[in-house]
């Protein structure tokens, strides 16, 4: 990665062509992100964090850089960017770079997918040089670097080759500089994350907690505002420093519980907050893992992680997906575990297996005001929202497409739901009655619900639920109801293909097995939250937050007597099960 | 159970003659109706027997009113009626406006858990015979209609549910007919296919597709309503077409510009794996007249284009 005010000097290699002092500056990692703000929620997919200019329809403050420029001269200068909604209109999310005073005259954000787009050439002087992106529009424009050269070669688009070119040009060694060790290493701080962190924590380990935001708390922290539901079952104590008040999905409340939640995870003596860390890599040996690699999203530092246990609390499995923990994806047949209820038949789960999961979702915040607010013409945005209007939204606002994957494509399926806000606003906005609606709040993470499931001794199902089974190993109970969500357009397409239906299944307490907390190939890996081992349907009762937070707490206690006992999770479930259950029984009481 | 049938003879319901008693502490009332269902086991409707008005447990004749809200409540394939038996609604504990006396007895009482759902659902007074009608109507008898259909659904009797206008007789004739049936009525699925839901629609193609790479007539004619379906039944109707290799492709051509970005990088991925002489047509007749169109996502097709040429 670029380092500020630091001379590049670029040495040759196959992919440099020419020795010339060209440099690459990563957006993410400017002095200033001004009124930008770092993304890097689909890093696997595009390549890199970037920045978005994400400010609901009013241009936001410009990211700015320095640089000392050791040799001068006329350069060449790209962006890596995209118009993210390609079409019949002006792009949405235009920008021009600024170098010292003089704007770059073409406007970038207009050629779709990813990629360089050339803004034009400057003279620089050696010395300081400074560098700034001027948002036009206020609707997400987004740069992920720049790049100057004295050549007039544009940088390769080709994501495999970029990545080398990367490596190259910011000189970056293949294994992070950085290891440390730890006894246990948490990666993604929702609810699942924190619970797990603090308990074993608790119990004398020295943790990592690795997430790639600045603010824990996952679904429920105060940039995606999910209230947390479920019960505590044995861990109220832990959960209650963690989980929050039941305000409207996207109130503006969340902002009281994040400061609660961060507060109480800042004291935790044993846990070593690792925040705006992305892990990248998970890499196994005979089944078991021996690290994690993660970067920081926007100076682009790397830490290798090392530990003899680790836990999966990203909600999308990154690192048994890495490690080659087996997982799944997707609804299973009604008949693999006998999940039918006929009431909703195919909705509920099908007669086939197929590729459909609950979808993800944007929330957000509208206020009323005594004047009246402008809110712009969306026309590229219409094409999604159609004639819906809306001045609230709320949990239903959700996507879902059979030719979508939740996670390779959580872009298009964010942006999606940008178009369906922003459309269903403008059109709102057009009736007199909502002339002082402003958008207050749109939040740009997306808020998943369902991704990969790692596959554990035990796969949860609905089945568990109607048996009422009682496990010798049940360490997370919940009652709330299962339920699994559809799109409306399954049933009516003339239905926003964004809004969706949940169906509930009310049902008495019913419990979840350590043995669906720990993976079954890989040996030394635990998982907790929504990635926990399930069937679809399985996952529709206890993917909310209390309950991901008592697989979070289940899993950290078990790691405590791996450590104590030098085993594996499954070994705990063989040979230590009393001992496990006990400890998890006195979780109500003050651990000191 | 009766079979209902219409004047060309076609079996168009089922009747069944209901004579059960309804006992509470050891007072028993006849209940004496006539249930109706259609031919998917679904309730229609019922009459009373002639001269033999309902009455409730204090002997009220019901009011036309009442009538009705029995007809509503028997529609209602999802009553809280449902999965409880009447020891879980009766209850002696009900605070005492909810309680029925007959006789100067206190003889009914709803519970209090499902007190306000079933108590606006079920005809006051009438909680004993509501109860019985609603299982009557969807216990055994749905199973004992769907099993009679079963075994004696003819050919004749599967294209009467095909030709109906009610979209639950698409889904019930679809499956009702095997593998060879659907394939020998291609014109009527494929005019079902076109104006039922999304969820009959991948019945349907559930149904007619097979693992042959040749597409069958009737598979042909879903391809071409491409355009005129659903988001989500077109990404079945393209990895349907994918399989049966360069014709399904060229028999997709037309919906290019309707596909969404990953529809048509799905498209072109088997495109591209095809042999240069197959893909060929399916260039020139197909990607390279709609590149330019204007669609929102004609550069998919601009960038697969200078990747070939
Ligand atoms: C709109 C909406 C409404 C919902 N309603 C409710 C509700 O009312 N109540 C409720 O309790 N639940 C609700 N849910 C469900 C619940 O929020 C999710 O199931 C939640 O994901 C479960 O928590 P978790 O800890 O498993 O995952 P998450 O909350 O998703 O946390 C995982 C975290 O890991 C981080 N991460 C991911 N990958 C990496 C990586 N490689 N490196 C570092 N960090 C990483 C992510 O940034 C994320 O913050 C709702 C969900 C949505 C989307």
């Amino acid at each position: 990665m670029f380092r500020l005010f630091v001379p590049l000097f670029v040495f040759c290699s196959s992919i440099c062509l020419k020795a010339q002092s060209d440099f690459l500056i990563e957006a993410e990692s400017f002095i200033s992100s001004g009124g930008w703000l770092v993304d890097p929620q689909f890093v696997e997919q595009m390549g890199s964090p970037y920045l978005l200019a994400h400010g609901m329809g009013e241009p936001v403050d410009d990211a700015f850089t320095s640089i000392d420029i050791e040799d001068g001269g006329k350069h060449h200068i790209w962006a890596r960017t995209k118009n993210w909604v390609p079409g019949n209109w002006q792009a949405p999310g235009r920008f021009q770079i600024v170098v010292n005073d003089s704007i770059l005259p073409n406007e970038l954000g207009v050629t779709p997918e990813w990629g360089w787009e050339y803004a034009g050439s400057v003279k620089l002087e050696p010395g300081i040089t400074h560098i700034s992106l001027k948002d036009l529009t206020g609707f997400d424009g987004r740069c992920d670097a720049l790049y100057f050269s004295p050549d007039e070669l544009p940088p390769p688009n080709d994501l495999r080759i970029l990545a080398l070119w990367r490596q190259q040009k910011s000189r970056e060694p293949r294994r992070p500089s950085l290891t440390k060790r730890y006894d246990l290493v948490v990666t993604g701080g929702g609810l699942a994350g924190c619970a797990a962190a603090i308990a074993a924590g608790e119990q004398g380990l020295k943790v990592a907690l690795i997430h790639d935001r600045p603010l824990l708390g996952g679904n429920a922290s105060s940039e995606i505002r999910v209230h947390t539901l479920g019960i505590y079952g044995k861990f109220e104590r832990i959960l209650r420093q963690i989980d929050t008040e039941h305000y409207p999905n996207g109130s503006s409340d969340a902002i009281l519980d994040q400061t609660k939640r961060d507060q109480n995870m800042q004291v935790q003596a044993n846990v070593d907050l690792h925040l705006n860390f992305r892990a990248y890599n998970a890499v196994s040996q005979s089944d078991s893992i021996q690290y994690v690699d993660a970067r920081h999203t926007s100076s682009g530092d790397r830490i290798r992680f090392e530990a003899p246990l680790f836990v999966d609390a990203t909600g999308d499995g990154w690192i048994g997906y890495w490690s080659g923990a087996e997982f799944s994806y997707g609804r299973e047949s009604v008949n693999e575990y006998d999940e039918h209820w006929e009431r909703w038949g195919e909705l509920w789960s099908p007669e086939e297996p197929d590729n459909a999961v609950m979808g993800s979702s944007i929330l957000f915040q509208t206020t009323l005001e005594d004047t009246t607010v402008v809110f712009e013409n969306v026309p590229w945005a219409l094409d999604v929202a159609k004639g819906h209007e809306a001045v609230a939204g709320e949990w239903y606002w959700e996507f879902s497409r059979n030719d979508l994957h939740q996670i390779h494509d959580g872009e298009q399926i964010r942006d999606h739901m940008l178009r369906a806000i922003f459309g269903s606003f403008a059109n709102a906005k057009t009736k007199e009655e909502n002339a002082g609606y402003r958008l207050q709040w749109v939040s740009y993470l997306l808020g998943k619900r369902e991704s990969r499931r790692l596959v554990g001794d035990h796969i949860f199902t609905f089945r568990d639920v109607l048996d009422n089974v009682q496990f010798p190993d049940s360490v997370v109970q919940e009652i709330r109801e299962i339920d699994v969500h559809y799109q409306e357009n399954l049933v009516d397409e003339e239905k926003p293909d964004f809004l969706s239906k949940a169906l509930f299944y009310r049902t008495g307490k019913y419990y979840i097995p350590y043995r669906s907390l720990y993976s079954k190939n890989i040996s030394n890996l635990f998982m907790a939250g929504r990635c926990f081992s399930c069937s679809h349907v399985g996952l529709g009762g206890p993917r909310v937050m209390r309950t991901t937070g008592q697989m979070g707490a289940a899993v950290g206690l078990a790691a405590s007597l791996c450590k104590k006992y030098g085993v594996d999770p499954r070994t705990i479930y063989e040979s230590h099960l009393a001992e496990y259950m006990q400890l998890i029984e006195s979780q109500q009481s003050d651990p000191e | 159970m009766h079979v209902v049938y219409d004047s060309l003879q076609q079996t168009i319901a089922f009747r069944s003659e209901i004579h059960t008693p309804v006992c509470l502490e050891g007072v028993c009332k006849p209940l004496d109706v006539l249930l109706y269902w259609d031919l998917s086991g679904a309730y229609l409707g019922y009459t009373t027997l002639e001269g033999v008005p309902l009455t409730k447990f204090d002997h009220d004749p019901f009011t036309a009113k009442d009538y009705l809200q029995l007809h509503t409540l028997l529609c209602n394939r999802y009553s809280a009626l449902d999965r409880k038996t009447l020891e879980e609604l009766v209850t002696s504990e009900a605070p005492s406006g909810e309680r029925i006396v007959f006789n100067g007895m206190e003889v009914e009482a709803i519970s209090g858990a499902t007190v306000k759902e079933i108590q606006e659902e079920v005809v006051h007074g009438a909680l004993y015979s509501c109860y019985s009608l609603w299982h009557l109507v969807y216990g055994q008898a749905v199973t004992s209609i769907k099993e009679h259909v079963a075994k004696n659904a003819t050919e004749r009797f599967v294209v009467q549910l095909l030709d109906a206008e009610w979209s639950h007789y698409w889904e019930y004739a679809v499956r009702l007919m095997d593998d060879t049936l659907i394939q020998r009525h291609p014109v009527r699925l494929a005019a079902v296919f076109q104006k039922c839901s999304p969820l009959v629609r991948k019945r349907i193609l559930q149904k007619a597709s097979s693992d042959h790479a040749e597409l069958s007539d009737l598979e042909r004619r879903l391809i071409g309503l491409f355009e005129e379906v659903d988001v989500n039944t077109r990404t079945l109707l393209i990895r349907r077409a994918i399989k049966s290799g360069a014709p399904g492709l060229l028999a997709l051509k037309e919906g290019m510009n309707a596909m969404t970005k990953n529809q048509l990088e799905m498209y072109l991925k088997a495109a591209e794996a095809l042999e240069p002489n197959s893909r060929q047509p399916i260039v020139t007749h197909g990607i390279k007249l709609r590149a330019n169109s204007e669609s929102n996502h004609t550069y998919v097709l601009q960038q697969f284009l200078n990747k070939y040429e």
